[in-house]
């Protein structure tokens, strides 16, 4: 027997404890650091709701791309544009960022898309090292490798009054904000009947094709959306620091991406969060481990595609099973009923992957 | 006046560093067209090569002696790599394509640690210029554009003419049957990437004069040479050699009238544009 509970977001059951859990201590955890600690987390959410976009795109539809550092560094620098050129708030700096990259992703997928699967990959690499020369170059506009300084405007809230970036709590919980309601629409997409087409593309191009649906259109959705959200959490980045530079556009950055969803668990988007928290997180206690940042990216890249191909999220699921089948956790996935259709509560589980 | 000896010099560079790019990215398309890998690390073997190189040259105070060294080096770098690494997730295309990218990442950053910030400098081993029609060029550039055809040359020879060449071929064509036949199909993998990292550290040693030398080096030349081999198609051989020196020449002249970043950004988005009417590259794909 399981006891359910609904709710407004749908019906929980205690297979969402886990959730229930993460979410209570996000809450929590402002309360019990300090403010360093907390523009850390601030900053590792934007760079897990960065990678969770590459997630989309990789571990749900199949297609590698290379390019998100272009997405990231065009959110940011739109943004930037929106409030100190047309002073925007902090709202429309993101809905500027989210959108102008959605529209640029359109651009570019339709080139990228259109060439074989090793292509794809090359051609947005390609495209990251152009803006990356574009926006070193031209420094007028970007600021170079000197980047602009962003003087963010204060953020009214209804009845609470008005805040500032610059306020650790606040800006924490903007960020949390952002990056929750980003991760519940990418996953009601990836559950959705479009999201099904997606990872059925990922596991057989082919077939897909010959039912008909027109794959080329699905890719390009699927990158846009992708895109878009990378631009968000570039514009969410750069409330952040309150800073942009053309390093936004390193080959390095998109790679970053690519680690957070392999690290965290391809498939899985909440994957891309606990990829960032581990990678960013350590990288900043180990001191002297900063110096090598890309010697331990590279050796964690190479351990996790050799040694746990299913990341933190698959080495959970092996400890989880190993438990149950102990009889230290109750009950097991195959005693639930099936995830029920209105279920909109994030369930990896639930995500097949026939791989 | 002026300009037309400009544009001789700057076809003259074209030339040249087309051949030496078409060198790295046949290595490139060679690992890419046998064992189905895209090797993101191809960058950071010609720039171990270059690094390799000059600090052999600091030891022995030869060229000759970098020239023989670091490619062999970097050759069994790269057998080593595609046997403990590559060789047990091979089947993977994205997977292998991520570990190669770890493997730059390490490669670039091991080159940073030991060989330090900054970019050096080595002597060319042949000093001079030539002067012909009213223009003089730098002899060595001339030696390192014929020493690059003759290397293509011994490569094609290789790949059509010897028995190793046509096991390669075969390999490619059908894996199985190949295996089937006696071919020593996991060897011929080594060897296959083994050659490649040579190639790439061969030019990275030939290069060293003529750019300056420092861990970054590497991904400038991945993006050229992963353009050129997209352009002249996947797999193709003969596409990649013609893509490449499309590629200098024209990048060589229009830097006549703009700055090398303009230059880059220009050619690098023709190619762009070029991928979108041909997907497939110059000769569509073609083998060989």
């Amino acid at each position: 027997m399981t006891r359910t509970f609904d709710t407004p977001l749908g019906t929980l059951t205690p297979k969402h404890g886990g959730w229930i859990l993460l979410a209570v201590i996000a809450i929590i955890y402002p309360f019990t650091v300090g403010d360093f600690l907390l523009f850390l987390a601030a900053s590792i959410l934007a760079l897990g709701l960065y990678g969770a976009s590459f997630d989309l795109i990789y571990g749900y539809t199949g297609l590698l791309s290379f390019g998100h550092a272009v997405f990231y560094g065009i959110g940011a620098y739109a943004a930037t544009f929106a409030i100190q050129d047309y002073g925007q708030g902090l709202l429309s700096g993101l809905i500027v960022g989210f959108l102008l990259t959605a529209i640029i992703a359109i651009g570019i997928g339709l080139i990228a898309i259109r060439v074989s699967s090793h292509g794809f990959v090359i051609v947005t690499i390609l495209i990251v090292l152009i803006a990356n020369l574009a926006s070193v170059s031209m420094t007028s506009i970007t600021g170079g490798t000197d980047g602009i300084s962003v003087l963010l405007p204060e953020f009214t809230l209804p009845l609470l009054g008005e805040y500032s970036m610059f306020d650790p709590m606040f800006r924490y919980f903007f960020v949390l904000t952002v990056v929750a309601v980003s991760l519940l629409v990418m996953n009601r997409l990836v559950n959705s009947p479009i999201g099904l087409v997606f990872r059925m593309i990922r596991d057989n191009e082919q077939r897909v094709r010959m039912l008909g649906y027109n794959v080329t259109a699905y890719k390009l959705i699927a990158f846009s959306v992708s895109g878009a959200f990378a631009g968000l959490a570039g514009a969410l980045s750069m409330y952040v620091t309150g800073f942009v530079s053309a390093s936004h556009f390193d080959l390095i950055v998109s790679g970053d991406a690519v680690v957070y969803t392999l690290v965290g668990g391809r498939a899985t988007l909440i994957g891309a969060i606990f990829g960032a928290i581990l990678i960013e997180g350590a990288s900043n206690y180990v001191s002297g481990l900063t110096d090598a940042y890309p010697l331990i990216i590279g050796a964690l890249l190479l351990a996790t595609v050799i040694f746990e191909p299913e990341g933190l999220v698959g080495v959970y699921e092996r400890i989880r099973d190993r438990l149950t089948e102990f009889g230290i956790l109750p009950g097991s996935d195959e005693e639930e009923p099936p995830a029920e259709p209105d279920s909109d509560s994030n369930a990896p589980k639930e995500v097949t992957t026939d791989e | 006046m002026a300009l037309e000896s400009d544009l001789a010099v700057a076809l003259l560079n074209g030339v040249t560093w087309g051949l030496i790019i078409a060198l790295i990215a046949l290595g490139l398309n060679l690992i890419y067209g046998l064992l189905e890998i895209v090797n993101l690390a191809h960058g950071s073997l010609y720039m171990l090569g270059a690094v390799i190189g000059w600090f052999t040259i600091g030891a022995t105070g030869s060229f000759l002696a970098a020239l023989l060294i670091a490619p062999l080096a970097v050759g069994v770098i790269g057998m080593t790599v595609e046997r403990g690494i590559l060789r047990p997730i091979e089947d993977d295309l994205t997977i292998t394509l991520i570990a190669t990218f770890g493997l730059l990442l390490i490669l670039d950053q091991l080159a940073l640690m030991t060989f330090g910030p900054g970019t050096r400098s080595v002597a060319a081993p042949i000093a001079g210029t030539i002067s012909f029609a009213g223009i003089s060029y730098s002899l060595y550039r001339l030696v390192v554009g014929g020493v690059s055809i003759g290397l293509m040359v011994c490569l094609y020879l290789f790949l059509f003419r010897t028995r190793y060449g046509t096991w390669m071929r075969g390999v490619r064509q059908d894996r199985d049957t190949a295996s089937a036949l006696g071919i020593p199909t996991s060897k011929v993998y080594i060897f296959t990437f083994g050659l490649g990292a040579f190639l790439a550290a061969l030019a990275g040693v030939l290069l060293a004069p003529i750019v300056s030398v420092g861990h970054l080096m590497g991904l400038d030349v991945l993006a050229v040479a992963f353009m050129v081999v997209i352009v002249g198609g996947l797999g193709s051989l003969r596409g990649v050699l013609v893509a490449s020196l499309i590629y200098a020449v024209v990048e060589n002249v229009t830097t006549i009238f703009m700055t090398p970043v303009e230059a880059r950004i220009l050619t690098f988005s023709l190619m762009i544009a070029f991928v979108l009417v041909r997907p497939d590259g110059i000769f569509r794909g073609a083998s060989a």
